[in-house]
């Protein structure tokens, strides 16, 4: 019982993480329908932002709050200057995917060569050991999980209750209808890849003090956002969540009766098995 | 439209000379290949062996050469333990650079070229990988004391402490794999039982939940043979889950306290001994040249591949010394035989075994203040 509840602990822990960046790309691919593939290298931008502040001798809060400014804008730069134009001349799905996948190859490899290969720790933030009865974690897990679930209700409640967060809903639940009412659909792209884009850059911060950054980061980040939005169901940002969490504890709890090495197996089987029974994913919603 | 022609035959002439003048300038090059982890999490590995192999050349062309061959390398890329970028690496050093020698490292990689290398009469060196089998493998030879022979070392010393429960954790890969097997074989040999073993995917970062495994169990002390900064993750799990049992383990990269922060204090590990402060005087030069050009000590990995381009170059006069071609592997191969013993950086003379292994003094390492600091020699 002792391992069970402490392997849970860690799998919601992890999963906290997985639900945010679930949410980071679920939120645009649900409003633009974009395979953002390049939100990896913003996810390791972000990472390197930060830490080139901190190198600067800027304190710890201030290089957060930098580093997110610049990866938000990172991210409206990828849509504005790379998948507008293209979207603009009619290119394919395929073709902006092509570029987005460009562009993540790219910059990954832009920071392995201004940055090498080094490991970069995030210094300064405490971190000590708590043990409650059997489950064991540190301050930073508990950080963690606090800031991803503080900024998951503040991302609902700002769709859900502020005039922009309509306005994406509007776009992302039909672009045609939304833009006869008047809504730039353009603007809103470009303000959901900032949305996604500040929230990989937080994402990316919490993971960043907890192990060291590495131009190389981004690729897994991305695999599971996009897995934990297929899970969850395309469409519906609670998905995403839920999609985290399952991925998470799922994770966490197979080293019971798998050996640790068949983690990843375990989740694309998840959600292979997912997407066979319920292709729309957890809580999506059937397409006629 | 004749001026255009003539503009084009000059052209022409120019680079048809200088293409002759550098196969004039290869004819007396004798260039070598590398196979190092150039990128991945053992990219530190790549890195400080680079910059061993790069000093000695320096050395050695400074020197005039051997023999009126000036000393190059090309270095490729196994991305830390990859079997097919290795053998790529392999078909790219043998074809287009016409290497007849490489120096290798990481098990996996060196054992994936052999069968081409024996093929091709390719001379491989390994300073750098671990795994027992290295061993008896046609034209490899091994400056690293391999794992079986030095992991003993510090098992036995954890159980002369009274210590008698053991988990392990090892990468899945060739040398973790061969390493936890002889470890587990050695600690059970003692009387020690092993309580936990886990396998874990190479360049995970989260072992969260495997030291919450490990937790459960409550072993005495825990060892981890993985490479690389897995080693360091493994650790930082470690404690993060309050565990307080040693870990030992084959490996410390000299960048793993950037993921562990102090929570590597008391990390053990036996390996070859480069003592920096050698009276030796060829140990005080290298270390003296190091430290001039990069600002810091020697490690171990560094002075093998030091240590490597030297017994090249030996190998290179005994092969030219009897008229024979040093882009022949096969002469190079036979040349060792000649006389096994080069003189050994760690002081002294080291000698090549028939068995591809050779012998160097060896001793365990605690880690202490954020430094590998020495706690015991191994005798004999």
């Amino acid at each position: 019982m002792g391992l069970f509840l402490q392997l849970l602990t860690r799998g919601i822990i992890t999963g906290s993480l997985y639900a945010l960046l679930g949410v980071s790309w679920g939120i645009i691919y649900n409003t633009t329908r974009t395979f953002h593939f390049a939100h990896g290298f913003i996810y390791t931008f972000a990472s390197y932002s930060i830490l080139v502040f901190t190198w600067m001798s800027v304190p710890l809060i201030p290089s957060l709050l930098l580093g997110l400014f610049t990866a938000t804008l990172a991210g409206c730069a990828v849509e504005y200057f790379a998948y507008l134009p293209m979207r603009k001349k009619s290119a394919s799905q395929l073709s902006i995917f092509l570029t987005a996948m460009g562009i993540m190859i790219a910059g990954q490899s832009l920071i392995h060569l201004v940055f090498g290969p080094d490991s970069r720790p995030l210094e300064g933030f405490p971190e000590h050991v708590i043990s409650l009865g059997t489950v064991t974690f540190t301050t930073v897990d508990l950080f963690t999980v606090l800031l991803c679930w503080i900024v998951i209700v503040c991302l609902f409640a700002f769709l859900g209750h502020t005039k922009a967060g309509m306005m994406i809903r509007a776009v992302s639940s039909n672009p045609e209808k939304a833009t006869f009412i008047g809504i730039d659909s353009r603007r809103i792209f470009v303000l959901v890849f900032g949305i996604g884009s500040l929230l990989v850059g937080i994402a990316a911060f919490l993971s960043t003090i907890d192990k060291p950054a590495t131009p190389n980061i981004g690729l897994g980040a991305l695999l599971i956002s996009f897995i934990t939005v297929f899970l969850g169901g395309v469409g519906r940002l609670g998905g995403a969540v839920l999609g985290g969490i399952i991925l998470g504890i799922a994770e966490s709890l197979v080293i019971m009766v798998l050996p640790t090495e068949y983690k990843m197996m375990v989740i694309f089987l998840i959600l292979f098995l997912v997407v066979l029974i319920k292709p729309e994913g957890l809580l999506g919603k059937k397409i006629a | 439209m004749k001026s255009g022609k003539l503009i084009g035959l000059i052209v022409v002439c120019v680079f048809m000379i200088s293409i002759s003048f550098s196969f004039t300038a290869d004819a007396k090059e004798f260039k070598f290949g590398q196979i190092l982890a150039m990128t991945g999490s053992g990219s530190w590995y790549g890195m400080t062996m680079e910059r061993g192999t790069g000093i000695a050349i320096e050395e050695i062309n400074a020197a005039g050469g051997v023999k009126g061959y000036n000393f190059s390398y090309v270095v490729e890329d196994h991305k830390s333990g990859l079997t097919t970028p290795a053998q790529n690496a392999f078909r790219k050093l043998t074809s287009i650079d016409k290497v007849s020698a490489i120096l290798s490292s990481f098990s996996a990689p060196t054992l994936s070229i052999m069968s081409m290398a024996e093929q091709k009469k390719i001379i491989v060196f390994n300073g750098g990988a671990s795994s027992p089998k290295l061993m008896n493998i046609p034209f490899l030879h091994n400056t690293r004391m391999l794992g079986d022979e030095i992991l003993p070392f510090t098992l036995k010393y954890l159980w002369d402490k009274g210590y008698r429960t053991m988990a392990t954790i090892y990468a899945n890969q060739t040398a973790p794999i061969s390493l936890n097997d002889a470890g587990k074989k050695y600690w059970e040999s003692l009387g020690g039982k092993v309580v936990s073993e886990q396998m874990h995917e190479t360049g995970a970062t989260d072992f969260t939940s495997e030291a919450s495994v490990i937790k459960a169990k409550n072993p005495d002390i825990i060892l981890c043979p993985s490479t690389g900064l897995d080693v360091g993750y493994v650790i930082k799990a470690v404690r993060k889950m309050g565990i307080k049992a040693p870990i030992c383990g084959t490996e410390h990269s000299g960048d793993m306290e950037k993921v562990t922060g102090d929570a590597s204090e008391g990390y053990l590990f036996a390996s070859e001994f480069f003592d920096v402060n050698s009276d030796d005087p060829w140990t005080k030069t290298f270390v003296a040249a190091f430290k001039k050009k990069f600002n810091e000590d020697p490690d171990f990995y560094a002075a093998n591949y030091y240590e490597l381009t030297y017994i090249l170059k030996e190998l290179v006069t005994r092969v030219v010394d009897k008229g024979g071609d040093p882009y022949d592997g096969s002469l190079l191969e036979k040349a060792i035989w000649d006389n096994p013993k080069f003189k050994s950086i760690y002081g002294g003379y080291m000698k090549f075994k028939e068995n591809g292994t050779c012998e160097k003094p060896v001793v365990l390492f605690e880690i202490k203040g954020g430094k590998p600091m020495v706690i015991k020699k191994r005798s004999g």
